[in-house]
Formats: C-alpha cells, structure tokens, sequence
C-alpha cells in the first residue's frame, strides 16, 4: 500500500471519470480533471455525489511516505481548526493505484495566493491585507490551541480574498503535532525560526510565532524581514550563506541598534517605503519581533494575542485621503497608542525601543497627517474618529461599521454583525450621522450639553465632543 | 510523417527527399549513455535582416556529466530603440544565469527529499540573485564601454531628451531583454520565466504543455509598469517580483522533451495550438531521425520557420530524454 519505490507505468494517476472510494466519507466520487501538480502530488477536482466541492490529492510515489501517512491520519482524526484550513477529510487508498492521497474542500477560485500580492497582481487594500493578516492570525492561534503547528508554511501556500480578506490555508499535510519530530526538516526555509534551522529545535508553538511574524512582515511590508544589506551583497546562492541570513546571523532590516543590513533601496525598496507609511506602534511591534524574537526564542516573541490586538487598532485607524482617496493610518494627537497607556508587550511605548527613522521629514510626515500617495501628499487635518473607553478609537469614514468587538469587553473580535454604521443625512449629505444597528438603546450626550436617546434605526450627528453610552462602554467623537 | 505537418508544410523540396532518405537510426543515440541530449540554434529573422539590428536573441546551456544537471537559458532582447543595447543584455543574461544555476544546482546538490525545503528560496531568492548579477554584468558593461556619442544622438534623434535622459540615468534600459531558464537535476526540474517566450514540455503520454501559458494562469497577468519599457524585462525595477517560477517532481512531468523557444517562434503560427504542435513534432523528429540529424537541421528549419511565419529572431534550446 505504501510504496517508496519503483514507478510502474502512471499508476499513481487518475483520469477524468475514474471513480475514487472515500470510505472515511462513505461516498464515492468521480474524477473531473487534474486541477496541478508540484512537489509532492497532484491534485484532482472530485465530481461528489452531492455535489460538495471536493478535491483529491494523491502523492508521488516518492512522496507517499509512512510518515506522511501517519501524519495524515492524526490530523484527520484531530480535525481541522475552521474553515479557514484545506484540511485533510479522509485518506484514499485504490487497489491498483501506488501510493495513497487525501480529499480535502476544493479552494474556491477567488482566493488568490499572497504571491500574487507580492508581484502586485492583486491590488488589495489595507483594509483587507489586515483583515487577512488578523484571520491568520486567529487561525495560528486556534491551530497551536489544538497542539500543532506548521513544519513550513510560505506565502504560496496562503490565499485570500482581494475583495475581502478572508483567507484559506493550503498545504495542511505538512502540519505535525507541537514539538515531535518528523525527521525532515533540513535546509533553509524563509518562514522558518533560527533555532529549527541551526538544528536547536523542532517546530513548535514558539518557532511559529516566529513564522508568522515573518508571513505578516512580509504581506505589510512586501520585503522579508531579513533581507537587506547583507542579502543584496551575496553574489552566488549557496546554501550555507542562506542559513547564516536566515539562521545563524539573523538580523532585522529596521533593527534599532544595527544598520548592517538595512534595506538596499535598489532591492528593497518596498521595506522603505512601508516603513514610512505605518504608525509606529506597528513598527514597534515588528521591531520587538525580530529582536527580541531573535534572541530570546522562548519569551521574546509576539503572541497571537498581541498581533490581533495591533492589526484591529491598525485597522481601524485607516482613513481616506480627503484629495486622492487613499487609504491612510491616523495618528492623531489625542488618541495615539502612546495615550492609550498600552502595556509594552502590546505595543505600547518602550523608550528601550526606539523606531529607526530615514529621516526628519517621516516625523513631520506622520505628525502632521500629510497623504503618504506621492504622487498627493495632501495634508488631511480634522479626521473624524471615535475614542471608546481608553480601549481603542476607530476612524470614522464615509463606510465605517463598528461592531460588538468595539464596544463590548466581552464580545473581542465578534465582527459577526455590525451595531452601527456610519450614516449620511438624508437632507444634507455633509451632515454625517451614526446609525444604531443593535437592539439596545444608546444615551447621547451632545457637545451643547443635551441628552438624547438613539433607538434601534436612529441616528445621531457627528460632531465632535458627543459622548456615546453604548451600554457596555463609552464612546466620544473626536477630530 | 503526418505529425511533421507542422513543421514542414512549406519547406523546401531538397528538405524532403532528405528527410526520406535518412537513414533513421542516430549512432549517437545509441552510444550515448547520457540520459539527455541538449542543443540549440539561433536564427536572425528577416525583419532584423532588413534593418541594421543584429539577431537579439541569446542561449547557452551547460551540462554535468557527472550529476546530470542542466541548465539552459534564453534571452531575447527587445531590440527596440531605446533597448540599443539588447543583444549585450540577452548575452549577459544567459551567462550569469548559467553560470549562477549551474554552480548552485550541480555543486550543491539539493535532493527530491529537501527541495520543498528550499522551494522559498527557489522562488524568491533566486529570481533576485539573477537579476542582481544581470545588473552587475550590465554596470561593468557600462563601465568598460560607456554610451558613445552616436548613440547618444541616436537616442536623441529618435527619442527626444526627456528619455534621453531616462536612459542616461538608467543605463540598465538599454539592454532590456528577457529570461527563459530550466534547471534539470536528477530529480526534479525548476523553470524560470521572465517576459515572452515559451517552456513547452512534452511528456511521455505526448500531452504538450505550456509551461507559463497566460491562459492556464489563475489570473489574467495585469501588468504593472507604466514606463517606457514596454515588456516585462530584466531592466525593470523590481524586476525579480515578475518572475514566474515552477518546481516539479520528475513524476510531475515525466519529460520526454523540452523545449525553449524565444516569442518569435510562437508568433509565426497564427495561434497557440498551432504553436504547440512543434512539441510532436520534434519529439517526432528526435525519435524518427535522431539527435544529430536535428542538430544539423534545426538552423534550416528555425530559418524557414521566421521566414515564413513573423519573420523575428527565432531561438530554441531543446533538451531530449532518452
Ligand atoms: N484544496 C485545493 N483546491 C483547489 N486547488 C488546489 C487545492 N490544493 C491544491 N490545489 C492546487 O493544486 C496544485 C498543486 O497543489 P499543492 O501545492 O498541494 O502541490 P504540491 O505538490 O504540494 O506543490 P508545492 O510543493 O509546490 O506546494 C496547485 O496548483 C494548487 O493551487
Ligand atoms: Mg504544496
Ligand atoms: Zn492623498
């Protein structure tokens, strides 16, 4: 059943209607075509009895080891985190095929791999590369919570949705059990933590963070976050100079206290210009990532929990430009993170941590709001935002929505449906308005002092020094 | 001979009665205990004929007798105005290509069994170190031979000055070309791709494939660049970021032959099916006539090819399983 060896003539395919066996599934599927191949297999699209769209892959024979067998079985029977996984269902064994494959959900044409972001083929916004980013996360997390993690993972491997962020996770037969090993892990993966490629450690919880760290570097900043200097000076690719950048000598290309391998503008421009347009607590964030994540594997590292709480205030601090439209990250005087009196592990203020500038202008740049477009570098001032308890503040624009996650400590990251939504008078479209899309009944207090009530449906205007009571926390609308 | 339709509907009479009287088995074929045959030929077409420009195209290839690595590479210059330097861009680009793959790929060994460890470097490093050393290549042209005044003026005249002046502070433009690149180790086969061209792949079943082929790509490739160069090119800023990159088990392919082709070779055939009939078709050949009788025909056949079809420079490298 399990075949290393010999390759006996296409036993190991399958043509258009040959019919498949899941017994897992108790069904039995019909082949419809060979969707590609690669490195390990190739994968089929399934004609299933109730029309579910499912997907085969089947391994080369070299490929269809025991181990990953075994490691197909016990991921099988742990189940797959969510529906954000491409997650093996069932095991397929044929009689006269060599070999073995799985069925898992067929991905849906409309997510497009991150490489496509990379080359820019997909022009995403910033609001759906950190939505992307945040369910990454969150699917990070609830994989380590069921005790596994990745061995590898690359930006080929992930897709979302241009349109809006939502991602699938592919390549889930690489996926093992938190610290054991599966005895193939050489050479010098990108996404890989030091210590794995040093030969210090297996993957585990720890080392995935590092991944991840890494994945999120690389779809903000399209640059990886190693790559600098010291990249652009290696003139012939050999293995053992690519485990020194990626393993013995790691160094961050934004690190604070060494600029050995900062960003090579004919390379690396991307890093660069990134760099200028996010606010620093989400630099900061980055850079505590890849220092202390560096050099302290165990305790040094970003948590799941910490990511999520960054990307959602970065995202929620997106604002259009009032002149070319772009998308911008409001770092206002009243409401920067700085104020929030975040902890340093949060991104926070840790004076010890300082954010590499290029130079005075960024400062001026970001202090005074001006657009990062260049071809606009409009100055936007009056940016109409909300500031909940001393949680968070949301910038509020022409299409924002808030939802539980926002106003109720209880409910983080229910952005199931919205409690409110950013509103046009009906007579007077400069006159913005917040409308109430909950059950509950919010008091406003207004600027000249009055008190209203919001009912369900209702609006009330915008202007600056109103104060929410939403009921589970507090909001004031501020510029 | 039906299968030869393609590639011999109009040739010459002489090229038929020679084909007939071939003698069909290749001695070289037999006393060759290699598993590939690799060749290449580079034809200029009439259009460049007419005109001043020499052929732009460039391959090279090299081969391991020791590990059975290869690695073949053609470019093709643009050979538009402002690229007056493509044919030493193409060239450059097919050494420095060569010469980086080769000494990776067959110096340091890397196995079936660890590939999908290196895939990310494969696909993201690699692209960068190509386009890293074309550009030094380049720069130390620049450096040896700097812009002369006749090519200065020429620009001048054809051009104006506003991209004079681009090309003055961005050499590399001028020798704008292409990349077709395929590495074939024991075990697997990588291919790089930047701009026109084609990777065909003909496997055991006589399935032909188009390695990069627009319409087998899950997104119609939009173009990024709004500039003066009109291709995606090996001058392109962040050009690495446009490669297209594919890694395949020997399983994936199972390859029989593979061929290179610069664009010329596909725009002489009204569309893309006609186009891929050329797989059989020297697949065809190799296996009817032999190695050395292509080899010695393929500049005849290339020539008429551009002759009669878009009359552009016409480069192909094939590389044949036994
Ligand atoms: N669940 C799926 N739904 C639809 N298409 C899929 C699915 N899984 C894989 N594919 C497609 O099948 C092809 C091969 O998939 P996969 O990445 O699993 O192969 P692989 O052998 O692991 O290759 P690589 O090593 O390059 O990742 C790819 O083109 C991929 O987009
Ligand atoms: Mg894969
Ligand atoms: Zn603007």
């Amino acid at each position: 059943m399990i075949s290393k060896t010999k390759q006996v003539n296409n036993t190991h395919e399958f043509h258009a209607g040959e019919p498949v066996h899941i017994n897992g599934l108790n069904i039995v599927c019909n082949v419809e075509k060979g969707l590609g191949s690669g490195t390990q297999g190739k994968v089929y699209s399934l004609i299933s009895p109730d029309n579910s769209p499912l997907v085969l892959k089947w391994y080369f024979p070299s490929m269809a080891t025991t181990e990953q067998y075994d490691i197909l079985k016990s991921l099988i029977q742990k189940g797959s985190p969510s529906n954000r996984f491409l997650w093996p269902l069932a095991l397929v064994n044929a009689s006269k095929k060599e070999g073995f494959g799985y069925v898992m959900s067929m991905k849906d044409s409309r997510f497009k791999s991150f490489s496509f972001w990379l080359s820019r083929k997909v022009d995403p916004s910033f609001k759906v590369l950190l939505t992307a980013c945040f369910e990454l996360v969150q699917s990070f997390h609830l994989l380590h919570s069921k005790g596994l993690c990745y061995q590898d993972l690359s930006l080929n491997n992930i897709y979302f949705d241009p349109e809006n962020g939502e991602i699938r996770i592919g390549d889930t037969d690489n996926i093992v059990i938190n610290g054991e090993d599966k005895g193939n892990v050489i050479g010098t993966p990108k996404f890989m933590a030091p210590e794995i490629i040093v030969g210090k450690a297996l993957p585990n919880t720890q080392t995935d963070l590092y991944s991840l760290a890494i994945i999120l570097f690389y779809i903000l900043f399209l640059n990886h976050p190693l790559e600098g200097k010291i990249e652009s000076s290696i003139k012939s690719l050999d293995l053992p100079s690519m485990s020194k950048l990626y393993g013995f000598e790691p160094l961050f290309i934004f690190d604070p206290n060494n600029d050995s391998n900062y960003p090579d503008p004919a390379y690396h421009a991307n890093a660069l210009i990134f760099w200028d347009i996010y606010p620093d607590f989400v630099k900061r964030i980055f850079v505590r990532a890849f220092t202390n994540g560096i050099k302290d594997p165990t305790h040094g590292r970003v948590r799941e929990t910490e990511w999520q709480i960054a990307l959602l205030a970065l995202r929620d601090s997106i604002y259009y430009c009032r002149h070319c439209g772009s998308e911008n990250f409001l770092v206002t005087d009243s409401s920067v993170f700085e104020k929030l009196k975040l902890p340093v592990e949060l991104g926070g203020i840790n004076h010890e941590i300082n954010v590499p500038k290029q130079n005075s202008t960024v400062e001026r740049v970001q202090n005074n709001s001006v657009c990062w477009n260049p071809k606009c570098k409009t100055m936007n001032t009056r940016i109409l935002n909300i500031q909940i308890d001393d949680r968070s503040y949301i910038a509020l624009n022409h299409d924002t929505k808030i939802f539980p996650h926002h106003i109720d400590p209880d409910r983080k990251y229910d952005f199931s449906s919205p409690v409110a939504e950013v509103s046009r008078h009906p007579t007077d479209p400069q006159v913005w308005g917040l409308r109430n899309l909950s059950k509950n009944t919010w008091k406003v207090g207004k600027a000249n002092g009055d008190a209203i009530e919001v009912y369900s449906k209702q609006s009330f205007s915008l202007v600056p020094d109103t104060q929410i009571d939403f009921g589970s926390s507090k909001g004031i609308v501020c510029y | 001979m039906a299968a030869l339709r393609v590639l011999f509907a109009t040739k010459d009479k002489w090229f038929m009665t020679e084909i007939n009287s071939a003698q069909v088995v290749d001695k070289s074929i037999i006393s060759n205990s290699k598993r590939w045959l690799v060749d290449s030929e580079s034809v200029k077409g009439e259009l460049h004929s007419r005109t001043s420009y020499s052929n732009q195209d460039s391959i090279q290839w090299k081969q391991s007798y020791t590990s059975n690595t290869i690695v073949m590479s053609v470019a093709d210059g643009h050979g538009s105005d402002i690229h007056f330097r493509s044919k030493v861009g193409s060239q450059i680009a097919v050494k420095t290509t060569v010469e980086t793959l080769f000494e990776l790929f067959h110096n340091q060994p890397i196995e079936i069994n660890n590939v999908s460890q290196v895939k990310d470097i494969i696909r993201y490093s690699i692209p960068r170190l190509l386009v890293h050393n074309w550009m030094d290549g380049v720069r130390y042209h620049m450096y040896k031979h700097p812009f002369s005044n006749n090519e200065v003026d020429l620009i001048l005249k054809k051009k104006g000055p506003l991209i004079l002046e681009k090309i003055i502070n961005n050499p590399k433009i001028a020798y704008g070309s292409t990349l077709l690149t395929a590495v074939i180790t024991k075990n697997y086969f990588i291919f790089f791709q930047l701009g026109d061209g084609n990777i065909l792949i003909v496997d055991n079943d006589k399935n032909v494939r188009n390695m990069f082929s627009n319409n087998n790509s899950d997104l119609n490739d939009k173009s990024s660049i709004d500039s003066i160069i009109h291709t995606e090119s090996l001058c392109m800023d962040d050009s690495w970021l446009e490669f297209k990159t594919g890694i395949f088990d020997f399983h994936a392919l199972k390859p029989k032959l593979i061929l290179l082709s610069t664009d010329g070779y596909c725009n002489s055939f009204t569309n893309e099916s006609g186009f891929l009939k050329i797989g059989l078709d020297y697949l065809a050949l190799l296996e009817e006539f032999g190695y050395s009788y292509l080899s010695e025909n393929l500049y005849e056949i290339l020539r008429q090819t551009s002759r009669e079809g878009s009359g552009d420079d016409i480069t192909l490298g094939f590389i044949y399983h036994i």
